[in-house]
């Protein structure tokens, strides 16, 4: 259970580190929630930066990194002895009894996050991103000591602040506290979801929101895993929330706070910048509307940009001074940069075709709503999504129509208008895909809370006991489901069935990567062809796909030119999957009907390894005429 | 000009008319709250089963009682 202990420790060192900065700073809270979670977010901000430095300083050893921990951990444990009966007050300020639903809607959150945080404890395997990327670049960092360049992986040069926590978790312990971290995002997000609640509307809707929140089926699969949606989702929640109750109080301290946690949430990913092309208009409009002079509102517009952008500088500069694009690989036709294989598209909304021959083509702006009409709507998010990025859950279908009755107050507009804004932002800029703005579901599922609660509260005598029932046996069928899936990692998890056997049960690549690891000399380069996710390799590596700017077949004419590709860049092996399913044909080609391949397999490959799934091969120079 | 529904005609009505037409409409909206609240627990309700349903949950459920029984 080092991961427990691990899990409390950073909650110590985040919320102390996070309240005494708060203190100083002098913001005023509603509640001790709300002063819990604004903490807790500033004292990861606090973490991030100090491993940020180290990283950009090649201090990136496991001694130093311990250092910082302690001293931060110390820090907050100081300012949580202070402040420790605060901590019992929130649980005693809770009354509840057995009849009451919401006990048994902490009940069901609690059981699906036990749930969450079994799966979490397990060794990562299964899922690409984390594995190629997410996890894989900050052992890669933590390998060389410092915030390498590694140009064939995905998101190299990307913000990423989740990843400075993994690195940590990393040095310290093991990559399942990477895993529970993340699930420990989505835990905060629920308790942020019932301070928001407790704010402006009233905290029985946050237990309704916290509890629809924690079923959504994205965080769910993604929340144990080392991705970084569930992390980018809190600190979006944190700076909107702070961006609120600064519209609400004008404490200057607030948009202060907005300010920095709308850039810690851009540092976590580039989807993150969508918090400042929100805030920023929703700081101007609230100027205009609040008929402030436009100085002022020209200068709390500026700050507030100005110091979300402070946070999120040193990922931008590292990207420039690098590849010439602060946010490389995108924008690259406006930034230039550092050239790259296929360059991903960021906007949606451009028309797609304009098919003449239907009437839909004459005006392209319908054209592109009919071509992508099942990609955005939150109906097929429910009900057929394409992928578990893109499932919501039912809880927002079933419960959202209820605008129509309980709709009444100013707030739950603004609420709600929040939300189509951040609705059209996820269809304009964000691939239609609900998992890179999970902030609007959170948000979201506050809107769904206040809903249930006034149903549950103020419905006809029956029908609320109905509705109640209802949910709660929606809870229990989702608990099932969280079951299912914790299942398989029970004896791992349990200790019975060590992390060894374990991976190579359930992890295809680690088989072959181990026999790399214990076969391969030390001096190793190897060339990852396929979706072989390269976290548990301790070789240098580069990933062959079609966005890595590095390996270029398009110039090789036969064997001898791709030998060359190899010898340029010292690749000693490869590693392969047999088979690259249809699907994946767009990122690889299928290597073993190539005919540049095939050939340069027949005369330089040496096969050292096979299994069902992946190969080995060894590059036999000597062969070369 | 027509007196709008629910004024009194004239000037000098009894006063318990204006009481009767607002208790009227408060009744009416109550009831079309009620009508609508029932109308939006079944939708909740349609809603849930439906999905539950189409994600084969049914299957899920049976599949983990047969395990675990």
């Amino acid at each position: 259970m080092t991961e427990v202990g691990f899990t409390l420790l950073f909650l110590l060192g985040a919320g102390g580190t996070g309240h005494a900065i708060l203190r100083r700073l002098g913001v005023s809270w509603a509640n001790r929630i709300e002063a819990l979670c604004f903490s807790l977010a500033s004292g990861f901000g606090v973490l991030f930066l100090s491993v940020l430095i180290l990283g950009l300083s090649h201090l990136l050893y496991g001694p130093v990194i311990l250092g910082v921990v302690v001293v931060w951990v110390v820090l907050g444990c100081r300012e949580v002895m202070l402040y420790r009966g605060a901590i019992g007050d929130i649980v005693r300020g809770l009354r509840l009894n057995v009849r009451s639903i919401h006990l048994w809607l902490i009940v069901l959150l609690v059981v699906s996050q036990v749930l969450g945080f079994i799966r979490s404890i397990a060794p990562p395997h299964g899922a690409t991103d984390p594995l190629a990327y997410q996890l894989a670049l900050p052992a890669l960092f933590l390998s060389k000591h410092y915030l390498s360049f590694e140009p064939t992986i995905t998101g190299a040069l990307y913000p990423s602040n989740m990843g400075l926590l993994y690195i940590v978790c990393l040095a310290l312990a093991n990559s399942s506290l990477a895993q529970v971290v993340h699930w420990l995002m989505g835990v905060l997000t629920c308790l942020a979801l019932v301070g928001f609640c407790s704010r402006y509307l009233d905290w029985r809707s946050g237990l309704w929101a916290a509890t629809i929140f924690g079923f959504v089926p994205i965080v769910v699969m993604f929340g144990p895993k080392a991705y970084v949606d569930v992390g980018l989702c809190f600190f979006q929640v944190m700076a909107f929330w702070a961006l609120f109750n600064w519209l609400a109080t004008r404490q200057p301290q607030m948009l202060v706070l907005a300010g920095l946690l709308t850039g810690v949430a851009m540092g976590v990913k580039h989807q993150g910048i969508a918090t400042i092309f929100l805030g920023f208009p929703i700081v101007v409009l609230a100027g205009v509307i609040g008929r402030g002079s436009w100085s002022e509102t020209l200068r709390n517009a500026l700050a507030y940009a100005a110091l979300a952008l402070l946070f999120v500088s040193p990922w931008y500069i590292r990207s420039y001074l690098t590849a010439g694009n602060p946010v490389w690989p995108l924008a690259n036709g406006i930034f230039g940069g550092m050239e790259f294989g296929q360059a991903p598209t960021v906007l949606s909304l451009p028309a797609q075709t304009a098919d003449g021959a239907s009437p839909w083509g004459l005006i392209p702006f319908l054209d592109w709503l009919r071509l992508r009409s099942q990609s955005m709507s939150p109906w097929s998010w429910t009900f057929s999504p394409s992928g578990w990025q893109k499932a919501i859950g039912v809880y927002f279908a079933a419960l959202l129509p209820a605008l129509l009755l309980y709709c009444r107050e100013k707030r739950v507009y603004m609420l709600a208008g929040f939300c189509v804004a951040y609705y059209v932002t996820i269809v304009g800029a964000l691939h239609m895909n609900p998992r890179y703005g999970l902030v609007l579901i959170a948000f979201l599922s506050a809107l769904c809370g206040y809903l249930a609660e006034r149903l549950y509260s103020s419905g006809l005598p029956g029908l609320r006991q109905v509705f109640a029932v209802g949910f709660f046996c929606t809870g229990v069928l989702n608990l099932c489901w969280g079951y299912f899936l914790a299942r398989p990692v029970f004896d791992v998890a349990m200790g019975v069935e060590s992390r060894e056997s374990f991976l190579k049960r359930t992890e295809g690549n680690y088989r072959v990567f181990q026999f790399a690891n214990e076969n391969f000399p030390g001096s190793a380069v190897v060339l990852l062809q396929g979706i072989v996710k390269g976290f548990y390799l301790q070789h240098s590596y580069f990933w062959d796909h079609r966005h890595q700017p590095v390996l270029s077949y398009e110039g090789c004419r036969d064997a001898e030119d791709l030998l060359q590709v190899m010898l340029d860049h010292d690749i000693t092996h490869i590693v392969r999957m047999i088979q690259i399913p249809p699907g994946r044909l767009e990122f690889y080609p299928q290597y073993f009907t190539d005919q540049l391949h095939e050939a340069f397999r027949r005369k330089y490959l040496r096969l050292v390894y096979r299994d069902e799934s992946y190969v080995a091969f060894e590059i036999n120079y000597r062969a070369q005429s | 000009m027509k007196p709008s529904r629910g004024a009194p005609e004239v000037s000098g009505a009894p006063s318990g008319s204006l009481g009767d037409a607002q208790e009227d409409s408060t009744r009416r909206r109550r009831v079309l709250h009620s009508v609508g609240e029932v109308a939006l627990v079944l939708w909740i309700l349609g809603v849930f089963w439906y999905y539950y349903e189409s994600q084969d949950f049914g299957k899920l459920v049976l599949h983990l009682l047969g395990r675990t029984g």
